[in-house]
């Protein structure tokens, strides 16, 4: 690695690699500086953003791939916006903000920011991030209506627009924003967190700029992504060649009490991977859809998930890649289409999809079966007794994966999409009126059954303290059950329950509320003293459960997650009075069972 | 087959969407006519005519051959 004076040809791959590292680590400080100063749960608890450095182009060179389903965002979001706004009107000291899926965006609540960086007057990159804002304004407080017909009723949508004009904060573009906004004073901080994180990612870019020279890095920023090209190439072409197929469905829109389902033809030829979304159905009246870049995020993260492990996430990656979703599809939405549910609950479905259903047909080891596979949105909000202030809020449930070759299913974990942590319970009622009965793994119904079973998901009891909360929810999982793979059982669904003051037992909102889905509604006032029941689902099995390591099952009856007879219906152990293992008793159990087979 | 600039005005909020992919067009298309069906098309760029191709050739094979393939449907 040599600064500009010396015009080499190539940077070698040792070079590259720490070069790669350094720029990974400044991601990496910018999510920290947006962590630690962020004023949102979802922020500095949820993780649920991204951090980004992009070439003088727009392509992603790096993230700190905090969060997979940004990922189509954040490689094509920039690229969009720099084309729209014409590189010419960049200038030092800018940054644009924009939320609008129809330019590139994942869903309104997830807004970017872009800012370019000049060295001597040259443009030589920019910085970007993307995080998901808790409130934007719109029908329902969080943001996620959940009966949405339109994407105006979804919140405040913001093309590409200054938001620091040269350095100065354009007031009026603040101003319609923060007015539009039922929490204003989160957005500032959350924003100003966005911004500060720009700030020290400019800071360590231009001092690895100033060590290495532009000619070289940006020479550098090339050849990065010819390697990530180069990498997914090979890794394709070591795949049989041939036309998968696989489909799932969303259970419902929210409006219409039908499944949309989701039909995808992978076709492998040669090096190059197409995705055929074009037999799915149309796209869906409520909230489920998604923009081109969900559905492409979905795919790239599906085959990554498979492949490609140590593969550089820049520009590289989509070069081999084609992905085909016709606009008026449930896979790519057409303006004014509603499509906030799309990147939280669609965008997981055809992952797990591509990578369960389609590649355990060529990669049987690499692959897991159905995690629980919603974000379980709850989304509240109203005046907080204590203060007297405005709250809203969007939270997420954690859930079961899938079991897989080597393990079980990960037990209470955000959906493997979103890669996300959960809010503890400490800030969930310090900054919210609500106060915990139970918050535990669900051991009442066993996770998908296998060789490796599904993992668990959670029960959380919550009373509401203040007198009034609002309370929306656009969730997943509660007609169809997450599948299991090559003889696994299925996961168990989600519930969403409430049991009001003058009520003697829980049922569900669509019961107690009359709604037109289980799993999707908006604005239900709870009053003080009601109790809410959030059961996430778990995640199916895979392989034949009598092939479960005895010692795995009896670990699960002394952790209280397994009754004996449990044990011996759904994996053939038995256990002895004292606890402890029958081997041999379990040996002609499971003899006994594969004969009558 | 040639390059057109999409010029919308800047109070138009309408969008564009590649005719193959479902990818969105920004700033210009490659517009091309398929050679049989004299069809005309707007797309992101010219990959996608070579794709438009492609994609009749394998779904030729989804509708006319679909006995050697593993259709997965999953329900529970």
């Amino acid at each position: 690695m040599t600064k500009k004076s010396s015009h080499i040809d190539q940077v070698d791959r040792v070079g590259l690699s720490l070069l790669y590292n350094r720029l990974k680590n400044i991601c990496d400080e910018m999510a920290m500086s947006m962590m630690r100063t962020a004023y949102s749960p979802i922020f500095s608890e949820g993780l649920d953003f991204s951090t980004l450095i992009l070439d003088k182009k727009g392509q992603l060179i790096a993230t700190a791939g905090l969060n997979p389903a940004m990922l189509g965002a954040s490689l094509y979001a920039a690229t969009w916006v720099i084309s729209e706004v014409g590189e010419s009107n960049f200038n030092k000291g800018d940054v644009y903000c924009h939320n609008d899926p129809y330019r590139g965006g994942s869903h309104m609540p997830e807004h970017m920011l872009v800012t370019p960086m000049f060295i001597d007057g040259e443009l030589v990159a920019y910085l970007g991030n993307i995080a998901h804002l808790a409130e934007i304004g719109g029908m329902a407080p969080g943001s996620f209506a959940a009966d949405a017909t339109d994407i105006f009723q979804e919140g405040l949508r913001i093309p590409p627009v200054k938001l620091v004009d040269k350095g100065e904060q354009v007031q009026s573009v603040w101003k319609i924003m923060l007015s539009n906004h039922r929490t204003p004073a989160n957005t500032w901080g959350d924003i100003h967190a966005m911004l500060g994180s720009l700030h020290v990612g400019e800071k360590r870019l231009r001092l690895l700029f100033d060590e290495i020279g532009i000619y070289t890095l940006d020479l550098a920023f090339e050849q990065m992504i010819d390697y990530a090209e180069e990498y997914m190439r090979s890794e394709i072409e070591a795949l049989p060649d041939g036309i998968y197929y696989g489909e799932d469905c969303m259970e419902d829109d929210g409006i219409t009490d039908r499944p949309y389902w989701i039909r995808c033809r992978v076709i492998i030829d040669g090096d190059e991977v197409i995705f055929d979304f074009a037999e799915s159905d149309e796209q869906a009246i409520g909230p489920i859809n998604a923009p081109y870049v969900v559905t492409l995020s979905a795919a790239l993260n599906g085959l990554l998930y498979v492949l490609a492990k140590g593969v550089p996430v820049n520009a590289g990656i989509t070069r081999a890649v084609k992905v085909v979703a016709p606009a008026g599809t449930i896979t790519c939405v057409k303006l004014p289409g509603p499509c906030v549910g799309g990147q939280t609950e669609f965008q997981p479905r055809i992952m797990e999809l591509i990578q369960g259903i389609v590649m355990s047909q060529i990669y049987p080891e690499r692959t897991a079966a159905a995690s629980g596979n919603t974000s379980f949105n709850f989304l509240f909000g109203g005046v907080d007794p204590r203060n007297g202030e405005y709250y809203a809020h969007y939270h997420f449930e954690a859930m079961g994966w899938g079991g897989r070759e080597l393990s079980d299913g990960n037990d209470a974990q955000i959906v493997p999409h979103a890669n996300c942590r959960n809010t503890p319970v400490e800030i969930f009622e310090t900054k919210f009126p609500w106060i915990h009965h139970e918050y535990r793994l669900n051991d009442e119904e066993s996770p998908g059954v296998g060789k490796h079973r599904g993992g668990h998901g959670i029960r959380r009891v919550m009373e509401v303290m203040g007198e009034v909360i609002t309370v929306s929810a656009l969730v997943e999982r509660m007609k169809f059950k997450p599948w299991g793979l090559f003889g696994g059982s299925p996961g168990t669904n989600a519930k969403l329950e409430v049991k009001r003051v003058k009520d003697s037992d829980y049922q569900t909102f669509q019961e107690a509320y009359n709604l037109v889905s289980p799993s999707k509604f908006t604005n239900v006032r709870l009053h003080k003293g009601d109790l809410v029941r959030i059961t996430s689902p778990s995640g199916g099995g895979y392989g034949d459960p009598y092939e479960r390591n005895a010692e795995l099952v009896l670990d699960d009856f002394i952790q209280g997650l397994l009754t004996k007879e449990d044990a011996k219906n759904f994996y053939g152990v038995v256990l002895n009075n004292d606890n402890s293992l029958n081997v041999n008793s379990t040996q002609q159990y499971r003899d006994k069972i594969l004969k009558e087979i | 087959m040639v390059w057109v600039d999409l010029i919308v005005p800047w109070h138009n909020t309408a969008v564009s969407y590649c005719e193959v992919t479902g990818n969105l067009i920004v700033g210009k298309y490659w517009e091309f006519t398929d050679k049989n069906t004299k069809e005309v098309y707007k797309v992101t760029d010219q990959s996608i005519e070579d794709l438009h191709y492609k994609l009749k050739k394998f779904r030729a094979k989804y509708t006319d051959d679909s006995s050697g393939e593993q259709l997965t449907s999953v329900t529970e």
